[in-house]
C-alpha cells in the first residue's frame, strides 16, 4: 500500500474517534444515549440512515452481484427502498413520534401487547448479533487483504475504535460519524463514476461496451425464470414485503429518526435518505459494471470492487475508497449496537425483570453495548465455518419481516387489530415462514406468503378477540384526517 | 398466480414498477399537510415534504423508463 494511502486511513481513524468522543461528552442520561436528546436535525440523520443501511457485504456483495446480473441488483435501492422510505416518512414515523416511544417494538408493545414487544424485540435482538458477527468478519476480510492483518487482529482493532465512540457516545456519536462517514463514501464513489467513464470515453461507449457481451446488464428487470432475481420475487417479495419491513420496522434505522428534534425533522429525515438512496446505487453498483466493462481479470464477482479500488483509483484515492469500504462497516456496526442494547435494555429487561430501576438504564444500556460488541467480536472469526451465511441471512430476514410487516401496518393504519390476535398472528406467522422453507420457493415469495397469510390471519382473529379502547386507539393509529384534541 | 406472473416477460416489471410510483404520488397528495408540519409554528414551502415525494418519485419514473 501507498504511503498517502496509509496517511489517509490514519487520519480518518483520528477523526473518527475525536468526533464520536467529543459528541460523547453531551451524554448525561439514557434519553441522551439512545435518542440523543432528542437533538438531531434532519440532513444528519438523513445521511446516517443512509449509512446505517450500506454495509461491507452491500458494497462488496453488490458490486460483486452487479459484475454478475448488472443493474438489476440496483433494485434493492430502487423498487426495494424508495416507496417504503416514502410510506415511512409520511405515515410511520410521524405516528411512533406521536406515540412517544424508544423503539418499534415499544410501539408494537403499547398497540398490541407486552408479549408481542418481547418477542419482536428477542427475534430482532439474536438476529443483530448474527448480523453484527458477519460484519465484523467482512472487515475483517477486508483488512487482510489490504493491509496483511491476521483476521483477529483486524477483528480486534475495529471493533475497539467502533466501540471507543459508540458505547461512550451513544446515539448522537453515532449519527454524527455515520453522516462523516456517508460523505466521504459518496465522495469516493462519485470520484470511481467520474473516472470510470472518462476512462472509457464518455457514458454511451460505456453503455456499449457493457451491453455488447451482456445484453441483459442494463435492464432493470430480468427474466422471470432467473434464478437470483425473478422480476415477479423481486416486486412481490421485496417490493411489497422485505422491503417495508426492513424501512418501517428497523430498529437500527428508525431509532435515530425517533432521535430528531422534531416530527418533521424526522420525517424529512427519511425522505432526504430516499434522495440519497436514489444515487446508492452509483457508489456500490458502477463499480461492479466497471470491472467488467474493463476486463477486470477476476474469477468472481466479489472480487470486482476490490480491483476497481486498485487499478482505477491513484494513491491518496484509493485509501480513501479504502476508508470508505471501512466506514461503511462501521457505520452499520455502531447502529446495530445501539439499536440492540436500546432493545435489551427496555424492551426486553423493562418487561422481564419488574425489579428494574429505569435511572440505571445509561449504565446497562453502555454495559449490554460491550456484551454484544463482545459477543459479534467473538463470533466473526466461525462465520466463515457456517458457509453460506449470506443466504442465512436473508432466509432469516424472511421468517420474521411477513408476520412483523403485517402487525405494523394492520396495527398502524386499522383500529380493528386486537393485542391477541398480534401475538397468535407473529407466532404463527413466523411458523408458517419456517415451514415454508423446507419447499423449492425463493425467499422472496416466503416473505410474501407469509406477510399474506399474517395480514388474514391478524384480520379474522381480531373480530373474536377484545381489542383496545378508543382512547389508545387514538394515539396509536395513523387517522390524519380526524380531528385530535391532543395534537 | 406466481406460476401465471412468471409467464409475463420482464418488461412487464417496469410497468408494474411504474403503475406503483404512480399509485404511491397519488396516495402522498392525499395525506394532508397539517398531518407533515402539526409542529412547525408558519412552515415555508419548502418544508412540505409532499413536494419532495413528488420529485423523488418523478425520479424513479425515469429510471424505470430509461432502463
Amino acid at each position: 500500500m501507498h504511503p498517502l494511502d496509509l496517511v489517509v486511513i490514519a487520519s480518518y481513524v483520528v477523526l473518527i474517534v475525536v468526533v464520536g468522543l467529543r459528541v460523547a461528552r453531551n451524554v448525561k442520561d439514557a434519553r441522551d444515549f439512545f435518542l440523543a436528546g432528542r437533538s438531531l436535525t434532519w440532513w444528519v440523520i438523513g445521511l446516517s440512515i443512509i449509512g446505517s443501511n450500506i454495509d461491507t457485504n452491500s458494497y462488496v456483495g453488490a458490486s460483486g452481484n452487479a459484475y454478475t446480473i448488472g443493474i438489476a441488483q440496483a433494485n434493492f435501492e430502487w423498487i426495494g427502498a424508495i416507496p417504503a422510505m416514502i410510506l415511512a416518512s409520511l405515515i410511520f414515523i410521524p405516528l411512533y413520534w406521536r406515540a412517544g416511544v424508544y423503539s418499534i417494538p415499544e410501539y408494537l408493545g403499547l398497540r398490541y401487547n407486552q408479549s408481542v414487544r418481547v418477542v419482536t424485540a428477542l427475534i430482532t435482538s439474536l438476529f443483530a448479533v448474527f448480523a453484527m458477527g458477519v460484519g465484523m468478519w467482512a472487515l475483517a476480510l477486508v483488512l487482510e487483504t489490504y493491509l496483511g492483518w491476521p483476521i483477529w487482529m483486524s477483528i480486534l482493532i475495529s471493533g475497539a475504535i467502533v466501540g471507543l465512540y459508540s458505547i461512550t457516545g451513544g446515539l448522537a456519536a453515532v449519527a454524527f460519524t455515520d453522516a462523516l462517514q456517508v460523505s466521504i463514501m459518496f465522495i469516493c464513489g462519485l470520484i470511481i463514476v467520474g473516472l470510470g467513464i472518462s476512462e472509457l470515453g464518455g457514458f454511451t461507449n460505456f453503455a456499449a461496451e457493457l451491453t455488447r457481451d451482456n445484453p441483459n446488464h442494463l435492464s432493470v428487470y430480468l427474466p422471470a425464470d432467473h434464478p437470483q432475481s425473478p422480476w415477479p420475487g423481486v416486486i412481490l417479495g421485496l417490493g411489497i414485503v422485505l422491503s417495508p419491513a426492513y424501512w418501517i420496522a428497523s430498529q437500527a434505522i428508525l431509532q435515530r429518526t425517533l432521535g430528531a428534534k422534531s416530527q418533521w425533522d424526522a420525517s424529512a429525515s427519511m425522505m432526504f435518505a430516499a434522495f440519497a438512496k436514489t444515487f446508492v446505487p452509483l457508489l456500490i453498483i458502477f463499480p461492479g459494471l466497471l470491472a467488467l466493462v474493463l476486463n477486470a481479470p477476476i474469477d468472481q464477482g466479489d472480487k470486482a470492487l476490490p480491483w476497481v479500488i486498485k487499478n482505477v483509483l491513484p494513491p491518496g484515492l484509493s485509501g480513501l475508497m479504502f476508508v470508505a469500504v471501512i466506514a461503511a462497516l462501521q457505520s452499520s456496526l455502531d447502529s446495530s449496537i445501539n439499536a440492540t442494547s436500546l432493545m435489551v435494555t427496555r424492551d426486553i429487561r423493562h418487561v422481564l425483570f419488574k425489579q428494574h430501576d429505569p435511572a440505571r438504564d445509561l449504565a446497562v444500556g453502555r454495559g449490554i453495548s460491550l456484551v454484544l460488541l463482545l459477543s459479534a467480536m467473538a463470533i466473526a472469526p466461525f462465520i466463515s465455518d457456517l458457509g453460506g451465511i449470506f443466504i442465512f441471512l436473508q432466509t432469516g430476514l424472511s421468517l420474521f419481516q411477513g408476520p412483523m410487516l403485517a402487525l405494523l401496518l394492520m396495527g398502524a393504519l386499522s383500529q380493528r387489530a386486537t393485542p391477541q390476535a398480534g401475538l397468535w398472528t407473529l407466532i404463527s406467522g413466523v411458523g408458517l415462514a419456517a415451514a415454508l422453507q423446507f419447499t423449492t420457493l425463493n425467499f422472496y415469495y416466503v416473505a410474501f406468503l407469509s406477510f399474506c397469510y399474517s395480514m388474514s390471519a391478524l384480520w379474522l382473529l381480531s373480530h373474536v378477540t377484545p381489542g383496545l379502547t378508543e382512547d389508545e386507539l387514538t394515539r396509536l393509529t395513523y387517522r390524519p384526517f380526524t380531528r385530535r384534541s391532543s395534537s | 398466480m406466481i406460476e401465471w406472473l412468471q409467464s409475463l416477460p420482464a418488461e412487464w416489471g417496469n410497468y408494474i414498477s411504474m403503475l406503483l410510483f404512480c399509485s404511491l404520488g397519488a396516495m402522498v397528495w392525499l395525506i394532508p399537510i397539517k398531518a407533515i408540519t402539526a409542529d412547525l409554528e408558519s412552515p415555508a414551502k419548502w418544508q412540505d415534504i409532499r413536494w419532495w415525494a413528488t420529485v423523488l418519485i418523478a425520479l424513479q419514473l425515469c429510471i424505470y423508463i430509461a432502463f
